[in-house]
């Protein structure tokens, strides 16, 4: 809807829309000869920009006539860097939404939008979710632009491009794609970018929306995107040729295509001396198998294949076994539930009951139960190596997948044992190569085989030998010069 | 949606099977030893189970004395087996268990009779050691607890395993290498005996435990002498060592060395044999090689160590005392006429004709092979003090 040319009747209009809501404020300034509205919503915008820089700039509005309107006398004499005009009521709306003060003259079809917006988000903190030791601390916010800075002043060149998508017919979120234009192929950002506008949602509250409304007919527990609130690491993905989609409100950037071994790196891994990183590494994948089926090789060795263990190892489980009532399955989901019960509670309550609910996840639930001959000692070693590795990963993505994954084998061992245990591994690898992400498969670089990426795997090289970018993600690979090379040897 | 449906009909595939082989750890009463006895022509068969029920609870008794020994009768093992299971009350469980022993007269009966259920019964490992019980019911070998292993049946099996490598006359052989070995054409077998010193009835109960000095243990002994499967003698110390050496299972012995009116003690490192077969005119020839380092460890008496000659003497004389260990052993098989070396099967690998020609009489033949021993024992003198703490202490009152 065109905005109408009467000061009072825009108003009004506005007014209707949003059901004479209490935070718009309108007001009128009239002069001797002219009339000069402005609107805006003060839960957005800043009293004081509007004070400093409108209410100054109309009042010492100039009054020889220099411009052949009064309209176009008014916008250049407002004192505003960010100036855009509006000619819809819906434009108008979004604008007010975001915190900009709109300036209407009477007999103009467009309307002044000037900045102003109330900054009203937390700042720059560390990051919370993916906390690192060594390497730069600072995190996303909620604040859109701050985001795009932070990524921006990390890449000062030119070809860092950024895209932007209106998603939501309510929230109208602003959803950025950045990426570098010489080291991506273009057709992903296309493939994106339409997927984008394709998407008819009243409403985007979080990247997660995205990401769901972005994954195609392969479902998997298994996460295709990276989500991050660390601009460090996305710099690092964009450098290496991913693509970042940036949502508006939330400090979770998304970056995509990601394969299995993004989640077994940490951005901390560049930063730190490459054989220690490599350590941790392996550390990390160890943790992935036995987070993924330590209880349900148990659950196989205790009920089929107890010839597998070692005699003495046999006994003494046998002794810890004895008196337990239930069959060793249900007395390791029994664990495992409890687990996650315990972790569910401690993600939402409040951090001074975190101390109550230790003592009660320690004391009563492993200590007692094994007193009370509920659980043998050894399941509560099995499911607390279990949960205990499954942490070491900072996506929490992955580790609802290892997770959801490690119920499959538990069912698989219990009713089959080591046979059920190997025939859901070839199924859980069989999935996990069927998976792929925007062309990229998903066990790059093991399946297919990519001896180049190797070096940025399970181990990682000094960045010294790091010489290419991963030449299954872009076909521009070299990242540094030879002369570094003679330099360094 | 197909992925789906593929998952759901594979969760249903897996739990159709209704837990095939499902077993419980509680269901079952682990055995960690087995005892072979026979008596007329009835087997008794003799399981050694951790009692894991008794060992869990408030006091913090170990699982030491937590053991209890079934036997039952049957006409055969596996009869007698079923036999336990009316005694136990659990499922009879020997899919892991460390020891079996078998009594002088199951393995001079014949010892493939008593070892054929093992080899036949898919669920159990095969990786348990075998002995033979030398005067002395193999049963009560198993009953005798020590308070430094916490089974019988594994005090045995520690025990063989760590005295392997430190005593020439030890050599642990497990059911696998029996089998290798009574399943060939060309080697018999020779299996440690275990011995009970003490009285048996007293070394079954829980004072054995906690007396210092045990009332009685078990002794690895040397080793029985097969033909075939069955047990035709026993050897002596000397001979023990003589077997293990010529099948070169020895890398560390002691030999004794008289010398002037004491004597010198040394110890062996990176001990090996060779052994080589050849037909010299259509006659079986035999070279034995042995080398290896020695180092003086015990000296006693007026025996100058700074002077080579002694040294080269003394070298001498090990080697003399090895080729005369290896002679014995020899003259052992020789008149029992059983090939416990392998001799054999070594003529069979390397001349398959020949060997076929003399299969049948090999075993009687075998004083007709010519043995040529060699020993290249090198004595090192890198030793702390060159000469005996006695010589030394006398040069001193002479100052």
């Amino acid at each position: 809807m065109k905005i109408d040319n009467n000061i009072d009747t825009i108003f009004d209009t506005i007014n209707k829309m949003n059901g004479k809501s209490s935070d718009i404020v309108t007001r009128v300034i009239e002069k001797k000869n002219y009339r000069i509205g402005y609107i805006f919503l003060e839960s957005v915008s800043s009293d004081d920009k509007i004070s400093d820089f409108l209410n100054k700039s109309i009042i010492n509005l100039d009054k020889k006539k220099l411009f052949d309107s009064f309209y176009n006398q008014v916008e250049n004499s407002i004192y505003s860097s960010n100036l855009k005009t509006c000619e819809t009521y819906d434009e108008m709306f979004y604008y007010l939404s975001s915190g900009f003060t709109i300036i209407v003259v009477d007999n103009s079809k467009k309307a002044i939008v000037i900045e102003t917006r109330e900054s009203l988000d937390r700042g720059v903190v560390e990051s919370t979710s993916e906390t690192i030791i060594r390497g730069p601390k600072d995190s996303f916010t909620e604040n859109h632009n701050k985001n795009l800075g932070l990524i921006r002043k990390r890449i000062k060149d030119p070809n860092l491009w950024y895209e932007d998508v209106k998603v939501g017919t309510r929230t109208k979120t602003k959803v950025t794609v950045a990426y570098i234009k010489d080291i991506v192929p273009n057709y992903k950002v296309k493939i994106i970018l339409d997927d984008l506008k394709k998407i008819d949602i009243d409403a985007i509250i979080d990247s997660g929306y995205i990401r769901d409304l972005l994954e195609k007919k392969q479902k998997s527990v298994f996460p295709k995107v990276i989500s991050t609130e660390r601009p460090d690491q996305v710099c690092t993905s964009l450098l290496n040729g991913k693509i970042a989609i940036i949502v508006e409100n939330t400090p979770f950037v998304l970056i995509l295509p990601a394969v299995l071994t993004d989640f077994i790196h940490s951005p901390e891994d560049y930063y730190q001396k490459p054989l220690n990183m490599s350590f941790s590494r392996i550390v990390r994948v160890i943790c992935f198998f036995l987070a993924l089926i330590t209880p349900a090789l148990y659950i196989a060795l205790m009920t089929f294949n107890q010839e597998i263990i070692p005699d003495q190892l046999l006994i003494s489980v046998a002794v810890q076994r004895d008196g337990v009532p239930f069959p060793t399955a249900i007395e390791v989901l029994l664990f495992v539930l409890t687990f996650e019960v315990l972790r569910e509670a401690d993600i939402h309550s409040p951090s001074f009951s975190g101390s109550a609910m230790n003592v009660v996840g320690a004391l009563i639930l492993g200590d007692a139960a094994v007193a009370a001959g509920i659980v043998s000692p050894i399941v509560i070693i099995v499911v607390a190596a279990t949960s205990i590795s499954e942490l070491v990963f900072y996506d929490v993505d992955i580790i609802d997948a290892i997770r959801e994954w490690r119920i499959l084998f538990i069912l698989a061992a219990t009713f089959m044992g080591i046979i059920g245990f190997v025939l859901m591994l070839i199924v859980f690898i069989a999935k996990l190569s069927s998976l792929e992400c925007l062309g990229t498969p998903y066990l790059t670089p093991f399946s297919p085989l990519n001896i180049k990426s190797l070096k940025d795997s399970v181990i990682k090289v000094s960045t010294k030998n790091m010489k290419y970018r991963p030449n299954y993600l872009t076909k521009n690979t070299r990242r540094m010069g030879d002369a570094n090379e003679e330099n360094n040897s | 949606m197909q992925m789906k449906k593929i998952i759901v009909s594979f969760l249903i595939l897996i739990s159709l099977t209704g837990c095939w082989n499902y077993k419980e750890l509680n269901d079952y009463s682990i055995v960690t030893g087995i005892a072979i006895d026979k008596k007329d022509d009835e087997y008794e068969v003799s399981v050694l189970i951790s009692n894991a029920a008794k060992s869990s609870g408030d006091n913090n008794d170990n699982s030491q004395s937590q053991i209890v020994v079934y036997s039952a009768k049957g006409d055969s093992i596996f009869e007698a087996f079923k036999n336990i299971g009316l005694i136990s009350p659990k499922e009879i469980y020997i899919g892991s268990f460390s020891i079996l022993v078998v009594s002088e007269d199951v393995a001079r009966s014949g010892l493939e009779n008593a070892v054929d259920l093992f080899v036949r019964y898919t669920n159990s490992r095969n990786n348990f050691y075998v002995a033979v019980a030398r005067d002395a019911k193999a049963k009560d070998t198993l009953k005798i607890v020590t308070p430094l292993a916490s089974f019988p049946s594994q005090n045995i099996a520690d025990n063989l395993k760590s005295t392997t490598d430190l005593q020439g006359t030890i050599a642990k052989l497990s059911f696998n290498d029996l089998l290798s070995i009574l399943l060939r054409s060309g080697v018999e077998p020779t299996i440690n005996s275990l011995t009970i010193v003490g009285d048996p009835d007293e070394g079954e109960k829980k004072e054995n435990l906690e007396s210092s000095e045990p009332d009685a243990y078990v002794k690895l002994g040397n080793l029985a002498i097969f033909k075939e499967d069955k047990l035709v003698d026993w050897s002596t110390h000397d001979e023990s060592l003589g077997i293990n050496i010529i099948n070169n299972k020895i890398s560390e012995m002691y030999l004794t060395l008289n010398y002037d009116d004491g004597y010198v003690v040394v110890d062996t490192n990176s001990f090996s044999t060779d052994i080589k077969v050849e037909l010299k005119d259509n006659k079986p020839v035999v070279n034995i090689n042995t080398k290896g380092e020695a180092r003086i460890i015990e000296v006693r008496g007026n025996i100058n160590l700074e002077d080579s000659k002694v040294i080269e003497d003394l070298q001498k004389k090990s080697n003399k005392k090895i080729k005369s260990h290896i002679n014995k052993a020899i003259q052992l098989a020789i008149q029992n006429k059983t090939d416990i070396f392998g001799f054999g099967l070594r003529f069979y690998q390397n001349y398959p004709k020949y060997y076929k020609s003399v299969k049948d009489s090999w075993n009687e033949d075998l004083d007709k092979v010519d043995f040529n021993i060699k020993s290249n024992l090198i004595l090192k003198t890198k030793v702390t003090s060159k000469n005996s703490l006695e010589e030394i202490h006398n040069e001193k009152k002479d100052y």
